[in-house]
């Protein structure tokens, strides 16, 4: 069989198959800024008023949100991570507050692509920051092990620029996060925003944490200020290793 | 006839000691002591309380009390790790923000 013969069987042998888009033309041109690999599977319409935990969003202006411009300056400064990890020794310890608050800090510079993601699986708090019930993002693709390969759905967030990748919680429970999937579907993420939060789990509530800090560039602590230990927030520290933690965020002070 | 009764109840007095002090020889002769016993300072009822009176016990308890808190409360704030700001991490960590408790107006003003 001649070379060509050969080539011919195999286009032959490919089985067409029909992909089906699973963005709104709406959606896909109200964002047209977020390339590819990325499709916005909806859109959340924050309630109003946002919850009271979103400051950035109700008191832009107030000392807590300039705070959180003040966190973001420190970043900055500190190489400018990309990826980040948002995580605390213990639950409870506003983890979500933090990681929110500044993904919607990083949003407000001009042009900023900005995606907050789930991280925490024993205890997602975002559906309930955001008010909203969330569809199939792509962290929920992760977690039923299926393939990390683009476009990774996401929700969109309406008046502002930042995008969920959320997780029903009654999917999340029992399950874990597989390193690997997350690493693949992270280094295909960085090209299409230009900041990753994740909402990570405690250090206390697992492991999980370890595998999301395994493919952040820079790793937060969050402290609550007369709750948490100085004992338990080194300890967190020495299990987020080798994890590049870029410093600890005191909050309730 | 009251002079005759207090007569009476001396007389009493007097004959019950003498009984005692009969009834103490018996005792030491039948044992083959040989001893003689004798009351030297008779017992008696003190007129008013023995000091330190009760302010005085009041005061003391009080103090004793202060100085065992102040002593408890030095041992809990030495024991105590909360991280209350950041120089509570002797710069173990580095601090990149302290955020302050927030406190909203009590109705929200859409911005």
């Amino acid at each position: 069989m001649s070379q060509a013969e050969i080539v011919k069987s195999r286009i032959i042998d490919v089985v067409p198959v029909r992909v089906e888009p699973t963005v709104a033309p709406q959606a896909l041109t109200k964002f047209a800024w977020t390339t590819l690999p990325v499709t916005v599977i909806e859109e959340v319409q924050l309630p109003n008023p946002p919850d009271r935990r979103l400051v950035a969003l109700r008191s832009p202006d107030s000392a807590y949100a300039h705070s959180y411009r003040l966190l973001r300056h420190r970043l900055l400064a500190q190489g400018d991570p990309r990826v980040i990890t948002v995580t605390s020794a213990a639950a409870g310890d506003g983890k979500t507050t933090c990681a929110a608050n500044l993904a919607l800090v990083l949003s407000e510079e001009t042009l900023s692509r900005v995606l907050l993601v789930e991280g925490n699986l024993a205890r997602p708090g975002l559906p309930d920051l955001f008010g909203f019930d969330p569809a199939d993002s792509f962290m929920t693709k992760l977690l039923r092990s299926e393939d990390a390969t683009p476009p990774h759905a996401v929700a969109s967030v309406s008046r502002i620029r930042l995008q969920l990748a959320a997780v029903h919680p009654e999917l999340a429970r029992g399950k874990r996060i597989d390193r690997a999937l997350l690493a693949e579907a992270v280094r295909e993420l960085r090209s299409s925003y230009d900041y990753v939060v994740f909402d990570a789990a405690a250090v206390s509530d697992g492991a999980d944490v370890n595998s999301v800090c395994a493919c952040s560039d820079a790793t937060l602590v969050v402290a609550r200020a007369g709750r948490s230990r100085k004992r338990q927030i080194l300890s967190a520290v020495e299990q987020l290793q080798p994890a590049n933690v870029a410093g600890l965020v005191l909050i309730d002070t | 006839m009251t002079r005759a009764v207090t007569e009476a109840r001396q007389r009493l007095d007097q004959i019950e000691a003498q009984l005692f002090r009969a009834d103490i020889e018996v005792n030491s002769e039948s044992g083959g002591h040989g001893v003689q016993v004798s009351v030297i300072d008779p017992a008696f009822l003190p007129q008013r309380p023995v000091p330190p009176g009760t302010v005085t016990l009041g005061l003391i308890f009080l103090s004793a009390a202060a100085v065992l808190g102040a002593l408890l409360m030095l041992v809990r704030a030495t024991l105590d790790d909360r991280v209350f700001d950041a120089r509570d991490l002797g710069g173990a960590l580095l601090v990149l923000a302290q955020v302050p408790r927030h406190r909203e107006r009590k109705h929200y003003v859409p911005g």
